[in-house]
């Protein structure tokens, strides 16, 4: 059953891949010409308070400012409401203080919200499918509701599969803002994953027919894997890639991995970094000293509690530190700042805590939640060091991808049945968590 | 998908003349500081812990140095940057014409 879902997944990407490139051909024939005078925004989250956000917006109102005739239109999955636009304004000037023009619209998307739910298996696959799925109806809706179509297509939030619904499918011409190339985290961590998987199932190796069987169930579904990284790989490489008449990337490390994977757009010149606007005004103005009455020896670190951020590692460094520098246990202090938005994060929060009184910090750690901006400024102000623990896990190009694959394959023909159910199921995760 | 790797939080704390030690991958290592100079990078909570130490020891003007030389450097990563930078890949690729 299982192995029938995953073949009949596998050979649709096919199809629908055969029929997007002959859709492609045909659409860029009959490019839209002319002044443009649309631009759709994909981002489904724009109410959201995030650096992602901030581009979206600053980028808006950038091409206000070059053209004020453009009529902008951004695809958003929150539900309409009366004052909807006026609200949004007031966030989008509040938070990140910038100011939202007159030429702004939106598309509403609510009814489609399911499309963005992660999905818990093949999620590489069937949320890129959906993230495509979405934006073909916000196009299409667009068009019903406004009598016409955009004719730029944007999208901020990396989901490249929407550009096979824009460009292949509607003929817009798009433009994409990277800030990470995600193909690449799912798969390492799969395989990474299954390594060590293999590592401790390979002890018993039993001759009986019910193994032999189970062992060649296995080796069907690795080959399927595999396949499944290859035509994603191919998909998301060559397809997507080649579709963006203007890549925009946030960081020289982005760009090295995006020039890499997007081999068409790296050779016809697309490819420009541009480093994200950062709120760098408002954390000090130039009248101010930036020294102001320091404390002591006070660490400040900011970002939500969530797993990628990595807390535990600021603490176990400032247990560290202690070790180092005994003495200082009466004047250290390691303050956590951050939003507590759900259960989740409340849970990691509270095992942030336990891990303080486990490693006997307690009294050197504050934690700082949900508190507004002037609280998060004045912590900056107070403070010596800013301490930051994200990891940028991967370093994977389309050439060492092909080698992990290559990896997966060996590990999962020095046999181990029992394993690869687990591994077909966890084909997707995308999740750190 | 959609969560920014660049390090924007980081920016933000040199900018507000916090001396940073982030983790010595991506973004902040690839474009964001340049150590000493600028800030630390580290991997390990030893390394991390060391750095702490070393900021801690420093004396006021030394510390003084790296605020004022990340502020500075923190400007590439301004609004106005962001403008023209963005303003130029867009005229370059003639796509609004």
């Amino acid at each position: 059953m299982f192995m029938f879902t995953a073949t009949s997944l596998v050979s649709d990407v096919v199809i629908v891949s055969c029929f997007f490139l002959g859709f492609l051909y045909l659409n860029l024939r009959r490019r839209r010409h002319g002044r443009v005078r649309r631009i759709a925004f994909f981002h489904p989250y724009c109410s959201g308070g995030g650096g992602g956000e901030r581009v979206l917006w600053k980028m808006i109102q950038v091409l206000h400012q070059l053209r004020p005739d453009l009529a902008l239109v951004v695809y958003t999955i929150d539900p309409p409401h009366e004052h909807y636009k006026e609200t949004l304004t007031k966030h989008v000037s509040d938070l990140f203080s910038l100011h939202l023009p007159p030429t702004v619209s939106f598309v509403h998307l609510h009814e489609y919200a399911h499309l963005l739910r992660p999905a818990r298996r093949f999620s590489l696959v069937v949320e890129s499918w959906n993230t495509m799925k979405l934006a073909h109806f916000a196009l299409r809706m667009q068009q019903q509701h406004e009598q016409q179509a955009a004719d730029i297509f944007v999208d901020t939030m990396g989901a490249a599969f929407t550009f096979l619904a824009a460009t292949a499918w509607h003929g817009l011409k798009s433009v994409a803002y990277v800030h990470y190339p995600t193909i690449s985290t799912d798969m390492l961590r799969v395989v990474v994953s299954d390594n060590n998987d293999n590592t401790g199932n390979n002890k018993t190796q039993q001759t009986t027919i019910t193994t032999f069987v189970q062992t060649l169930v296995a080796k069907l579904r690795a080959a399927v894997k595999v396949l499944y990284y290859i035509l994603f790989a191919i998909c998301y490489g060559l397809v997507c890639g080649s579709l963006p008449s203007l890549v925009l990337v946030n960081s020289t490390w982005t760009r090295h991995h995006v020039d890499s994977l997007w081999m068409v757009a790296a050779r016809m010149k697309r490819i420009h970094t541009v480093f994200p606007p950062c709120h760098v005004e408002v954390m000090h103005s130039t009248t101010k000293p930036v020294v102001l009455t320091r404390e002591a020896r006070t660490i400040v670190s900011i970002g939500q509690f969530r797993p990628e951020k990595n807390h535990a590692l600021q603490l176990r460094a400032t247990h560290t530190l202690l070790e180092l520098e005994p003495t200082w246990k009466s004047t250290l202090k390691l303050v956590l700042i951050g939003g507590v938005r759900n259960d989740q994060d409340q849970a990691r929060l509270d095992k942030l805590q336990e891990l303080s009184r486990e490693l006997g910090i307690e009294q050197n750690v504050e934690f700082v939640m949900n508190q507004p901006m002037a609280v998060l400024q004045d912590w900056m102000q107070r403070g010596t060091i800013g301490i930051h623990t994200v990891r940028t896990l991967l370093n994977v190009n389309v050439a060492s991808l092909y080698h992990y694959v290559a990896r997966a394959l060996e590990s999962t023909y020095s046999y181990s049945p029992c394993v690869h159910s687990r591994q077909l199921d966890r084909c997707g995760m995308n999740t750190l968590e | 998908m959609w969560n920014e790797h660049f390090g924007i939080s980081i920016v933000e704390m040199m900018a507000a003349g916090l001396i940073t030690i982030a983790h010595d991958s991506g973004g902040p290592k690839s474009d964001i500081i340049t150590p000493p100079t600028t800030g630390f990078l580290a991997t390990t909570e030893t390394q991390y812990a060391q750095a702490m130490q070393h900021v801690f020891s420093m004396s006021a003007s030394e510390q003084q140095a790296i605020r004022d030389a990340a502020r500075v450097s923190m400007a590439r990563f301004n609004d106005q940057e962001f403008e023209v930078s963005f303003t130029k890949a867009i005229m370059d690729s003639k796509i609004l014409e």
